[in-house]
């Protein structure tokens, strides 16, 4: 039997108006993505390199690692260092040359470089080490134009170390407090290989005369933020404006802070530890790497806790993730209620007005199936449009920055999407039972579209100042939150400030103005359920 | 009427449908019913109220009162039974612009139940039978009206549903179509079906109907069988008889047979019962030089104005629309 339902689905997918709000989507993802992605990823071609090193008896041994930005390995890679003086005039001292070498499956390579006992010193004192890189394919690397050179001899007192951030491209070198049984390493951050909106933790070091370092061990503590918030005027308009603080202790030790892992190889990539609850968003964590006798072997590193854990925090807009949600919050939020009310009068309202919709109702099919016939075919249409744009969406992100989306924010944006879609559908087919003319239901449709959309919050500012709701006022963004209930356009924001602690007009905490799971659920029901039901009466009781 | 209810295909009980609640009802407790076999006329001026009972018997309205049933289901609260015995061709046939004739059909046919395979076999055979070869892969929207109206009865007939109800079908048709629509509803009829066929071409109606219900204003005002349109037929029939050599003689036989109005040499009969051959032949056997002899019939449109001018005095005015 060819079911009605799959000719009005395929109908509303193949409609001009979704196929245009599909291609408009991804187009635009494209555009942004794109062009976006350019100055914040990374490709492959472009690695990390950390070399580690120390000196015995005029042999000096140097451990390399080549991994790309996910801190994974990359081998195959060929490097080829020497031992120069940093005094370039001066010709007649003899440059070291040390053997060719390739990275292995693990990213590493070794190799030394012997100088006479007699030269130790001045090696020491003034060489550098001067590291060719050739890449698999092909490019041979340099920082500047320049084979990157480092030299840690002459820059470091006995003692000391120093934590050089890793960046994409660079060659970072870690020195360590002696040249003879040198130790070095750091801790840094790396793209979460499975999520390009999550940061993961990545630790190199290396235990006494090169061996692996079992007897080290990462801790962390957090550090929530001091805030504070001053209220003042903008264009007239009261504001709110907060900031946090919170001082980095210069040392920790294992005493205040968290056992995270143990090292157990020179290069271990880990996932942020879990996130302690009721932290602000200027909040830190603080890791510390710890020898076996309680000594921290490199001063501490500090992350805010919304580079480390972008689920929970708005991410900045400095990263490609944030991007990506501020893309699906927004573009998509504004085009979900346009594409819902434009479709479902082309789909619905056009042939209900001018009567072409008889011809189907005088199929035996009863008023109740057809209305719901119509608004789940409507429905599941525009689902597949959005759900096929938005794995395009995904494609392309994965394309760009070899990541996918974050997998709950993905989920929870679809729902507030469909919950979205479903109210404008239904208050579209709602104004279809009402509305004797197309032109006034498109006309008040897009009307909607531009309260919901773009004069909500003037007009709820409106009524707040009407009623003399003190803008500095507690109940102030309880109100606002409130109106973001009674606007299904805005339910994607509630969504996404569940997710975050963070709206479009401040931090909040969720819970505290009933932004809860129940909540939400609820209400997104009750914004598909109010407008279906209300369809449904018309369609089945007046004509 | 006092029929059994299963007798009836069609069925309008006190039909009552009220656009307006301050204005009178387009429809005003219509009652009527079409039997198995049977093609019932349907009749009225503009605005009387015939679409509207049509569009209500077909689901496509509301009834504010009353109930219309097919085959026993109620329209209203079985709408998904009672759609399924009902073919409906409506006066203006409205689809969906972009859709190609013959997906529509294999859509229309999904409600049936019919397979993809089965509706485009059918839609095959109907676009001949309808004069729609070669247009089954057009979009609607480049067909004209005549041929709407072809697509929306080859609709109707895709199912083979044991009733019709068709609203000014013959209007947009040329000879040829109407001659279609003739010999169609013979067939439909011979095969059982019960048809309802809203009509202004009244000698359709008169030719082909078994009845014929009046409408006007919203009111039913008579539903005539053909006994009595043949009745009607002859009690309205007059005779005109122009006798050269005219005189009482002559006049008094024909004041013996029914009532007589003289203009000249020329006589008007009416309401008489004897066959009109008898009354040539005895006035020519006593010796009348008849110059012109004719029976004038009076058909079914002057029977419905004779209707309608005498509810129009007993019905209420109404300025509302049907």
């Amino acid at each position: 039997m060819a079911h009605p339902i799959l000719y009005d689905i395929r109908k509303v997918l193949l409609s001009k108006t979704v196929l245009i709000s599909m291609i408009l989507l991804i187009g635009i993802s494209f555009f942004l993505i794109s062009s976006f992605s350019v100055s914040v990823t990374t490709t492959n071609s472009t690695n990390t390199q950390i070399l580690s090193w120390y000196e015995s008896s005029g042999t000096y041994h140097y451990l390399v690692f080549e991994t790309n930005q996910y801190g994974q390995a990359v081998s195959g890679v060929t490097i080829q260092g020497n031992l120069s003086s940093s005094f370039f005039s001066q010709s007649t001292v003899p440059t070291y040359q040390g053997p060719t070498v390739t990275t292995n499956s693990s990213g590493e390579a070794q190799f030394t470089i012997k100088v006479p006992a007699s030269d130790i010193n001045e090696v020491n004192a003034n060489y550098t080490v001067p590291v060719i890189i050739h890449e698999p394919n092909g490019d041979v690397y340099s920082a500047g134009g320049q084979p990157a050179i480092y030299s840690p001899f002459t820059t470091l007192p006995n003692g000391s170390s120093i934590n050089v951030p890793v960046s994409p491209g660079q060659i970072v070198l870690v020195a360590s407090s002696s040249l003879v049984g040198g130790f070095s390493g750091s801790i840094t951050t790396v793209t979460d290989a499975s999520n390009s909106e999550q940061e993961d933790l990545m630790v190199t070091w290396a235990g006494n005369n090169g061996s692996l370092p079992t007897s080290y061990s990462l801790y962390y503590a957090f550090f929530n933020e001091t805030q504070t918030c001053t209220t003042g005027q903008i264009g007239g308009i009261g504001a709110v404006s907060c900031s946090s603080s919170f001082s980095q202790p210069s040392s920790l030790s294992e005493s205040n802070t968290t056992f995270f892992a143990n090292m157990t190889s020179y290069e271990q990539v880990f996932s942020p530890p879990k996130l302690e609850a009721n932290l602000g968003n200027g909040s830190q964590i603080g890791f510390g790497l710890f020898s076996s006798n309680g000594f921290e072997v490199t001063p501490p590193v500090y992350y805010s806790i919304s580079q480390l854990y972008p689920v929970a925090q708005t991410v900045s807009s400095s990263q490609a993730g944030s991007f990506v949600v501020s893309f699906l919050t927004t573009i998509y939020g504004y085009f979900i209620p346009l594409i819902a009310i434009v479709g479902s009068y082309n789909l619905y309202g056009k042939d209900r007005v001018s009567g072409v919709l008889e011809s189907v109702l005088a199929q035996p099919v009863s008023r109740r199936g057809l209305a719901l016939s119509r608004f789940f075919s409507t429905f599941a249409g525009m689902v597949i449009a959005i759900a096929i744009s938005m794995g395009v969406v995904d494609a392309l992100v994965l394309y760009y920055t070899k990541s996918l989306l974050n997998t709950m924010i993905l989920v929870a944006s679809a729902g507030a999407f469909f919950v979205e879609l479903g109210a404008f559908i239904g208050i579209m087919m709602v104004l279809s039972r009402v509305i004797k003319s197309s032109g006034l239901l498109i006309g008040i449709g897009i009307g909607l579209f531009i309260i919901f959309d773009f004069l909500w919050s003037i007009l709820i500012l409106l009524v707040l100042a009407v009623s003399r709701v003190g803008i500095n006022s507690a109940a102030y963004l309880g109100y606002q939150v409130a109106a973001e209930f009674l606007n299904p356009s805005q339910f994607v924001q509630l969504v996404i400030t569940y997710l975050t602690s963070s709206s479009s007009i401040g931090l909040v905490s969720p819970a505290k103005y009933g932004i809860t799971i129940p909540s939400l659920v609820v209400t997104g029901i009750l914004w598909v359920v109010v407008p279906l039901a209300g369809f449904l009466y018309l369609a089945i009781k007046r004509d | 009427m006092g029929h059994d209810v299963s007798v009836f295909m069609l069925r309008i009980d006190a039909l009552t449908k009220n656009y307006n609640r301050h204005g009178s009802p387009a429809v005003d407790s219509a009652s009527f019913d079409v039997n198995d076999g049977e093609i019932v006329g349907f009749v009225g001026l503009n605005g009387a109220g015939k679409t509207t009972t049509i569009r209500v018997g077909c689901g496509v309205t509301l009834p504010t009162s009353g109930s219309v049933s097919i085959d026993g289901h109620d329209i209203v609260k079985e709408k998904a039974e009672a759609s399924m015995y009902l073919g409906w061709v409506p006066e203006f046939p409205n689809f969906e612009q972009n859709a190609r004739a013959r997906d529509l059909m294999v859509y229309f046919a999904g409600y049936h139940g019919i397979s993809k395979n089965d509706a485009l076999k059918r839609t095959k055979d109907l676009f001949e039978r309808v004069s729609l070869s070669g247009f089954e892969k057009k979009k609607l929207r480049t067909y004209s009206q005549g041929m709407k109206k072809r697509f929306s009865l080859a609709a109707a007939l895709l199912p083979d549903p044991k009733n019709y109800m068709f609203d000014e079908i013959l209007n947009g048709l040329d000879p040829e179509g109407i001659r279609f629509i003739r010999a169609l509803m013979v067939d439909l009829k011979r095969r059982g079906k019960a048809v309802l066929l809203s009509s202004h071409i009244l000698t359709e109606i008169e030719n082909i109907s078994d009845r014929v219900v009046f409408i006007h204003k919203g009111k039913i005002i008579k539903i005539a069988t053909r006994d009595d349109l043949a009745k009607i037929e002859s009690a309205s029939s007059m005779l005109k008889v122009v006798i050269q050599n005219l005189n009482d003689d002559a006049l008094g036989y024909l004041r013996t047979l029914g009532e007589v109005r003289v203009e000249g040499n020329t006589v008007w009969l009416s309401n008489f019962m004897v066959d009109p051959t008898q009354i040539s032949t005895e006035l020519v056997k006593r010796g009348f030089l008849i110059r012109e002899f004719n029976l004038e019939r009076s058909n079914l449109e002057e029977y419905f104005f004779k209707l309608v001018g005498a509810s129009q005095n007993m019905l209420p005015d109404r300025s509302a629309r049907n």
